[in-house]
């Protein structure tokens, strides 16, 4: 009965029977349409007499696209930073040894009840007063000390999200599998890398993502410690006096962000699928044997 | 001084809990002050530290430069946008439950799009763009009632960005409740309504509220950005008095402080409530 075990959930969305990409896209146009005309007539309705230039703010597309591969880094390098210290920061909250547990604690909880743009300014203009970092070459590239401040500040902020996060994965199996793996003379890294992660895995995928996908959104407020990333390009080019078309340029910048956002999440959603599917299949196996 | 262990239950006396908590808050506050003023000397050779001008400005954070912002702002803000944030985030989670499946879709444009922009970019969008297509001006008259427009634009966008969140936090609680719960409600008598209220809400609830917790206190951390919108909060304000005084480091550790002043207290209350509402709860307690 293999077909009754494929999840719903490991199909794409857009490939699941009965939803034809056609179908689906026909009635989110139709949704679209009647919100879009529901918030065009309260505007009407407030009194609103805006013209747009869509075909100006477009040609300024090139000035978003830099701007774009500022956030791509920035994000890609506070993820690495973030998922690193915050394997440190579980272990650490694991750790048999009291103090280390508590220490981690109070870092997990200062930094997730800090709004991370106190994180950024505190980072850049507090402790970049105290530390002066000089900009430097790297594969070509020149790294300004706002952007190395705003990686670390994100990947410090993100950690302590990351750092609970593993926590409860590897605490969500049940301390029985490693008892049975060490009584099968298993030392602990084996235990760790053969039997605790694989399944501990699962579980932290769904909420690793989100955060990831967080990063990614938090990385915008980088612009106020003048990290040139895809923010700041919308903000220098939104100049009501020079170009009165600012209502195009925030339209264009959320769409960009959704351009990069929308794909990570469908993507999760796919691999979270894909992993409740297999699971799903060996435990099929495991009750027919 | 020893405290006697009473063997004979199972948990050790009170006495000896309290005993033991405390020494484990002073052990990790003599590290964390341990390794802060480790730092803090390494860093006090390159920047010059002066906290008692600093700490003397701590009435200009509390109700800001003009006297009607800094902390108690941040407090109105986050007060009204929670209520706002909570009702919208009801509506939307109805609407994505309705049986009419172009509500479904609208509702579901509504919190994608909303939860897959960053807040930043949607307060900029609403101030700069949307105000600017609506209303320009320093006010903004709703139907008679002129609110300031900052405040406005501020706290409704963080309204309606939380609300997207929120609804969600709804709609998987009130799904979370089995179907079978609802018919057998409905198989005895009760309308559709009764059913809600009787009998899926109060369960729904006990799911909800950690979440909605976790959610608010972003709240609050997410009313920060609306400082680019030039509201005088608590982030501007030290921004502000940055700008001033060259006193960066010490004030922007001040402004930390008084987030996690109002951002811990929400933290601990709901652990509480977590605790108090868990299943089973009630018999553990007595």
């Amino acid at each position: 009965m293999f077909w009754r075990l494929v999840n719903r959930a490991s199909i794409p969305p857009w490939q699941r029977a009965g939803r034809s990409a056609l179908w689906l896209g026909l009635r989110f146009i139709l949704a679209g349409a009647v919100l879009f005309g529901a918030i065009a007539l309260i505007f009407r309705g407030l009194g609103s007499t805006y013209t747009f230039h869509w075909s100006e703010a477009l040609r300024f597309l090139p000035r978003f696209n830099e701007g774009l591969w500022v956030t791509l880094e920035l994000s890609v390098l506070g993820a690495l930073l973030a998922i690193l210290l915050g394997i440190v920061v579980a272990l650490a909250r694991l750790s048999p040894w009291g103090p280390v547990r508590d220490l981690a604690g109070v870092y997990v909880h200062t930094f997730r009840n800090l709004p991370f743009l106190v994180v950024a300014l505190l980072f850049f203009f507090g402790l970049g007063q105290a530390i002066r970092l000089r900009p430097f070459e790297l594969l070509g590239q020149i790294f300004m000390p706002q952007f190395i401040w705003g990686v670390l500040a994100l990947g410090v902020y993100e950690a302590s999200y990351l750092g609970e996060t593993f926590r409860a994965g590897i605490q969500s199996i049940h301390k029985e599998q490693v008892e049975a793996a060490r009584s099968l003379g298993m030392h602990y890294f084996q235990v760790m890398r053969y039997v605790v992660l694989p399944q501990a895995f699962r579980v932290i995928l769904p909420p690793m993502t989100s955060t990831l996908i967080a990063l990614v959104k938090e990385s915008s407020l980088l612009y106020l410690i003048q990290v040139p990333e895809l923010t700041n390009a919308a903000r220098q080019l939104a100049i009501p006096t020079r170009r009165p078309y600012v209502f195009e340029f925030y339209t264009i910048l959320a769409g960009y962000y959704l351009a990069i956002v929308v794909p990570l999440s469908l993507l999760s959603q796919w691999l979270e699928g894909r992993l409740e599917a297999s699971r799903a299949l060996r435990e099929a196996a495991h009750h027919d044997a | 001084m020893t405290p006697e262990l009473d063997l004979g239950t199972l948990r050790p006396p009170r006495e000896y809990r309290v005993f033991k908590l405390v020494l484990r808050v002073l052990v990790v506050a003599l590290m964390v002050m341990g390794l802060l003023s480790l730092m803090y000397w390494e860093l006090s050779q390159s920047y010059p530290f002066r906290w008692r001008p600093a700490l003397q400005r701590l009435d200009e954070f509390y109700h800001g430069l003009q006297g009607d912002g800094g902390f108690l702002l941040t407090l109105k803000i986050s007060g009204v946008a929670m209520i706002l944030g909570t009702i919208l985030g009801l509506l939307v989670a109805l609407a994505r439950l309705a049986p009419l499946a172009l509500l479904r879709d609208m509702g579901t444009l509504y919190v994608h799009s909303l939860r897959n922009i960053p807040f930043l970019v949607f307060i900029l969008f609403m101030y700069f763009g949307v105000a600017e297509v609506v209303q320009k001006g320093a006010s903004v008259n709703l139907f008679g009632w002129v609110i300031e427009g900052r405040f406005f634009w501020g706290v409704l966008a963080l309204s309606l960005f939380e609300a997207s969140f929120i609804s969600e936090i709804f709609r998987a609680g009130i799904q979370s409740i089995h179907p079978t719960q609802m018919e057998s409600a409905r198989s005895l008598g009760m309308n559709y309504f009764q059913a809600m209220r009787y009998v899926i809400l109060p369960q729904a609830f006990r799911v909800i509220i950690p979440p909605l917790t976790g959610e608010l206190i972003a709240l609050v951390k997410e009313s920060a950005l609306l400082m680019v919108i030039s509201l005088p909060e608590l982030t501007l304000t030290a921004k502000q008095l940055g700008s001033q005084t060259p006193l960066q480091f010490e004030f922007y550790t001040i402004l930390a402080a008084y987030y996690l002043a109002i951002t811990l207290p929400l933290a601990g209350l709901s652990y509480l409530l977590e605790r108090k509402l868990k299943i089973g709860a009630r018999e553990e307690l007595t």
